[in-house]
């Protein structure tokens, strides 16, 4: 009965190590719940002028982060769907422009296809239509504002005036 | 005692090898699949780049401008590039770098020695792409296509193997476990129908033994009394003769028929409690004399306190017939020893002498009712010990036995347990 319970106890502990949270992410590549993992890029610094694009498109959602995670802006064009990733939460809160759903959007940066599948948009230039505001996020070259690039700039039709931002506060 | 390798024998291991080799088969079968995903997601790849190559080129030929590019677009297509055997951008999807210069060489051998060189790359976005550099013709000019795909679609062959793999060794693992479950399910109703076959047996062998019993009993105390009588009769007390002899041979036939009765008897469980330490020395000074007789050294030791569930007539009669075959397992001599534990909230009684041993294919047999390896044994003491024991809730096994000895272990409930 002994040697019965040894094996018992060595099937449940490998069970138990193949499941395991850390272990099955790495050994069966899922478990992780961000969306930052489940893509795989890069939204903090990551940028590629390569795919860099403009599109226009209609805001759906907003995801609005917490502390270092991306505002998260879910914009339809046609009949496609993107993921706008704006910039983390503790920026955009300093002085990111007002969106809201249904608002017409043109997006300017690098294009991405997450390993979810999905196609996401790292901004460099956000611009509201409807509300007649812009903001700059990241430089040309891509470098992000809260990294110390091109600070958070808003333009209106009557010009760009700068806001705060700056480097990481955190 | 029962033999451990009966347990484990050959059906169990043969079952066991061919569940190994499944899963064996499976895992790698599943393993293979998923390796083999890796190259088939390559060949798309690569016959897409292939594909979207030979449209760029056509393009470029009809329109050495390039201009007919600007609407080209596929949704696999992460972005596409001209270069110039100089690394200078002549076309772009992104057209702001037109006119700049790639950072990297990795279009160097197509110029060098008209390859195509393609491969992994990652982005600056940390998306992994396949890139490819191939040689374009247009208009007598060679120039570097630089296509990056994204993989996600190709890949999904990937994913798919991945899942199978997981798929698989999560129901080998279910498999295994449920196997186990079964494996020790299977063990004890096989334990369970063994005791029920052995219990039907003894209660068949009950019945006729208490009515051999009763028949016997009367006529056997009439011969010994007339034994006895003639004895007297003749003046003759030595048991050499014929008288004598009755006499002893009715004694041994009456205790088997007392040890049978014991046997027999249904006991219900026992509502009484023993201090055990006075039980052994009870059970120890009945056969000190007979010990001391053939020059066997007595030595306990005892915890005091210790209360058990149980008669303590009983379970004297446990020990007294433990220690008289410890004794006849020394004829020339020897030492008893007796250790009294407390254990796991029950008292361990160890009794171990220097005896000749047990054969160890008798092991299995010896709490075995009329099963004994002496000439004129009942072979009923043991079975005795192991009816009282088990109805006290307790627990009694050889231990071990070589020609150095034998070891008994009790194990008995201590009350409130």
């Amino acid at each position: 009965m002994k040697t019965g319970r040894c094996i018992f106890l060595v099937v449940l502990l490998m069970a138990g190590i193949l499941l395991l949270p850390s272990f099955a992410q790495a050994f069966w590549g899922f478990g992780g719940d961000a969306s930052r993992e489940r893509s795989g890029l890069d939204f903090d610094s990551g940028y590629d002028r390569n795919t860099e694009t403009t599109l226009r498109g209609k805001v759906v959602a907003i995801e609005q982060g917490e502390g270092s995670d991306p505002v998260m802006i879910m914009v339809r064009q046609g009949r496609e769907e993107f993921q706008v990733v704006a910039a983390p939460a503790w920026y955009w809160s300093d002085g990111g422009i007002s969106l809201k759903p249904g608002d017409e959007l043109v997006v300017t940066g690098s294009k991405a296809q997450g390993k979810d599948g999905k196609i996401y948009l790292i901004s460099r230039i956000i611009s509201n239509l409807s509300d007649r505001e812009n903001v700059t996020l990241r430089d040309e070259s891509g470098k992000p504002g809260w990294h110390g690039g091109t600070r958070m700039r808003h333009g209106t039709a009557g010009g760009q005036r700068r806001m705060g931002g700056g480097g990481r506060r955190r | 005692m029962k033999d451990p390798t009966s347990r484990y024998g050959s059906p169990a291991l043969w079952l066991l090898a061919a569940a190994i080799f499944l899963s064996s088969l499976l895992g790698w079968f599943a393993a293979d699949q998923y390796r083999n995903a890796i190259p088939l997601a390559e060949e798309n790849l690569r016959g897409l780049s292939l594909s979207l190559s030979a449209a760029v080129e056509t393009l470029a030929v009809k329109d050495p401008s390039l201009f007919a590019l600007k609407d080209f677009r596929t949704r696999d297509l992460a972005y596409l590039a001209l270069l110039d055997r100089d690394g200078k951008i002549l076309y772009h999807s992104n057209n702001s770098l037109v006119g700049t210069t790639v950072p990297d060489q990795r279009f160097v051998p197509v110029f060098s020695s008209a390859e195509t060189v393609a491969g992994r790359t990652r982005l600056g976005t940390g998306e992994e792409i396949y890139e490819s550099n191939s040689p374009v013709h247009s208009s007598g000019q060679v120039m570097a296509l630089r296509l990056a795909l994204h993989t996600y679609r190709a890949d999904a062959v990937i994913r798919r193997a991945r899942l199978d793999v997981f798929v698989v060794f999560s129901l080998l693992t279910t498999a295994w476990i449920m196997g186990v479950f079964l494996y020790r399910f299977s063990l004890r109703a096989e334990a369970h129908r063994q005791e029920m076959t052995r219990r039907e047996r003894l209660a068949q062998l009950g019945e006729m033994g208490a009515a051999i019993a009763h028949e016997i009993r009367n006529p056997l105390s009439g011969i010994k009394g007339y034994a006895q009588l003639l004895q007297e009769t003749t003046g003759c007390q030595d048991d050499g003769d014929p008288a004598g002899l009755i006499v002893a041979e009715s004694l041994r036939l009456e205790r088997l028929v007392n040890d049978l009765l014991v046997f027999v008897r249904t006991m219900p469980p026992p509502v009484s409690s023993a201090r055990i330490a006075d039980v052994l020395h009870r059970s120890l000074d009945m056969i000190a004399a007979d010990a001391e007789g053939q020059s066997i050294t007595v030595t306990a030791d005892l915890v005091d306190h210790l209360q058990v569930r149980g008669n303590g007539d009983e379970l004297q009669q446990v020990f007294l017939n433990l220690f008289r075959n410890a004794l006849q397992a020394m004829p020339g001599g020897g030492s008893l020893h007796v250790r009294l534990r407390s254990e796991k909230g029950a008292a361990v009684i160890e009794i171990r002498d220097t005896g000749h041993g047990i054969p160890e294919q008798e092991w299995s047999r010896v709490f075995v009712p009329f099963v004994t390896t002496r000439a004129r044994g009942t072979g009923l003491g043991l079975a005795i010990c192991r009816k009282i024991v088990e109805q006290c809730g307790g627990r009694i096994q050889l231990v071990a036995s070589s020609a150095n000895g034998t070891t008994f272990s009790v194990m008995l409930p201590l009350c409130g347990k």
